[in-house]
């Protein structure tokens, strides 16, 4: 339980890439192997501390993709043009190549199945990385309360997850649909633009629903969605919200 | 004092280095800024990773806390919170 695992002390121990798998051009996923995992929520970090030979470290908190009870913690990693720890992880890592890590971390960006309201979830590029770990755990359970994901991406070659996604949501509890914003194919019967009011209002749970409701992209699209669930009259209490990104410039 | 360009990053990526500081996890606590006054959990707040950890007020920019972790220990600077509770 992660309740158990925050009252933990928080300490570095390392982890063995067993499986590297290549979502999209610019995005990884990369399972680890973790000695005591103690286990983790839907929605919860790992931080990634990475050494090099003359001693100089540097860290990063990556969401994990892989669902609660999952054999291996699989992180999926975006690069960050000039990042200084994701172009490493998502190029030149290979399996059996060990990094320490730490976590599980977060208790704000949460979902655990005991939270039977309708559940909600709006990403935006590799903010995906978090809701796919609830949307897989929500099917993993069976559980009773219906979910619906808003996922923009630039193109269909950029949606993360995509057969996996596709196949979710022939289930008849799930409903997913996707927004491309630069370039759609022939025929395409999803969304072509970016998340507006009339979208959200067709695609998100009425907030007559009381759905718990999760948002995780960069910093404006994030801004952006959480105001317009607010105007339709969402309680902005219900909303939780993630932003991912680059380590944001001049502090 | 504002930042010169907004954080492409939020609280919820400081969780780590705010729970070794704090033996908990903080992203759910609340807390005031002290200079704008307004409140907000600490998962929403901009953070800037660079040597240290910055923590600034979403709305006015003011620098909340400040963390730098070195060989497991966590100098904190909390300097530009107010009522910071972590009964969440």
């Amino acid at each position: 339980m992660a309740g158990t695992a925050l009252r933990r002390r928080l300490t570095w121990q390392p982890a063995t890439v067993v499986d590297l798998v290549d979502e999209t051009t610019s995005v990884r996923s990369i399972g680890l192997e973790v000695d005591d995992w103690p286990g983790h929520d839907a929605g919860q970090h790992l931080d990634v501390r990475l050494t090099a030979p003359d001693g100089y470290q540097a860290q990063r908190s990556y969401s994990i993709a892989s669902p609660p009870g999952s054999r291996r913690v699989v992180l999926t990693v975006q690069v960050v043009p000039d990042g200084e720890v994701s172009p490493y992880l998502a190029r030149s890592l290979a399996v059996g190549d060990r990094i320490e890590v730490r976590g599980p971390i977060g208790g704000y960006f949460v979902w655990t199945p005991a939270m039977t309201a309708p559940l909600q979830l709006v990403a935006g590029g590799s903010g995906i990385v978090p809701l796919a770990a609830m949307l897989r755990q929500h099917a993993a359970t069976g559980t009773r309360s219906p979910v619906r994901m808003l996922y923009s991406a630039r193109s269909l070659a950029d949606v993360i997850y995509r057969d996996e996604l596709t196949a979710l949501a022939a289930r008849e509890d799930v409903d997913v649909r996707l927004a491309l914003t630069r370039a759609a194919p022939p025929g395409w019967t999803g969304y072509g633009r970016r998340v507006d009011g009339p979208m959200v209002e067709e695609a998100v749970w009425p907030a007559t629903q009381a759905p718990r409701v999760y948002v995780c992209g960069p910093t404006s699209f994030v801004e952006t969605v959480a105001d317009l669930l607010v105007d339709t009259g969402h309680d902005p209490g219900a909303i939780r919200t993630e932003r991912f990104g680059s380590s944001g410039g001049t502090p | 004092m504002t930042p010169d360009e907004p954080s492409g990053l939020d609280g919820n990526a400081a969780a780590g280095v705010l729970a070794a500081a704090f033996a908990t996890d903080m992203t759910t606590a609340r807390a005031v800024c002290g200079s704008c006054d307004s409140t907000f959990v600490l998962a929403e707040v901009a953070v800037y990773l660079g040597p240290a950890t910055v923590c600034r007020c979403r709305r006015c920019g003011a620098v909340l806390a400040v963390l730098l972790e070195r060989q497991g220990l966590v100098c904190t600077d909390l300097r530009g919170l107010r009522d910071l509770d972590v009964s969440g």
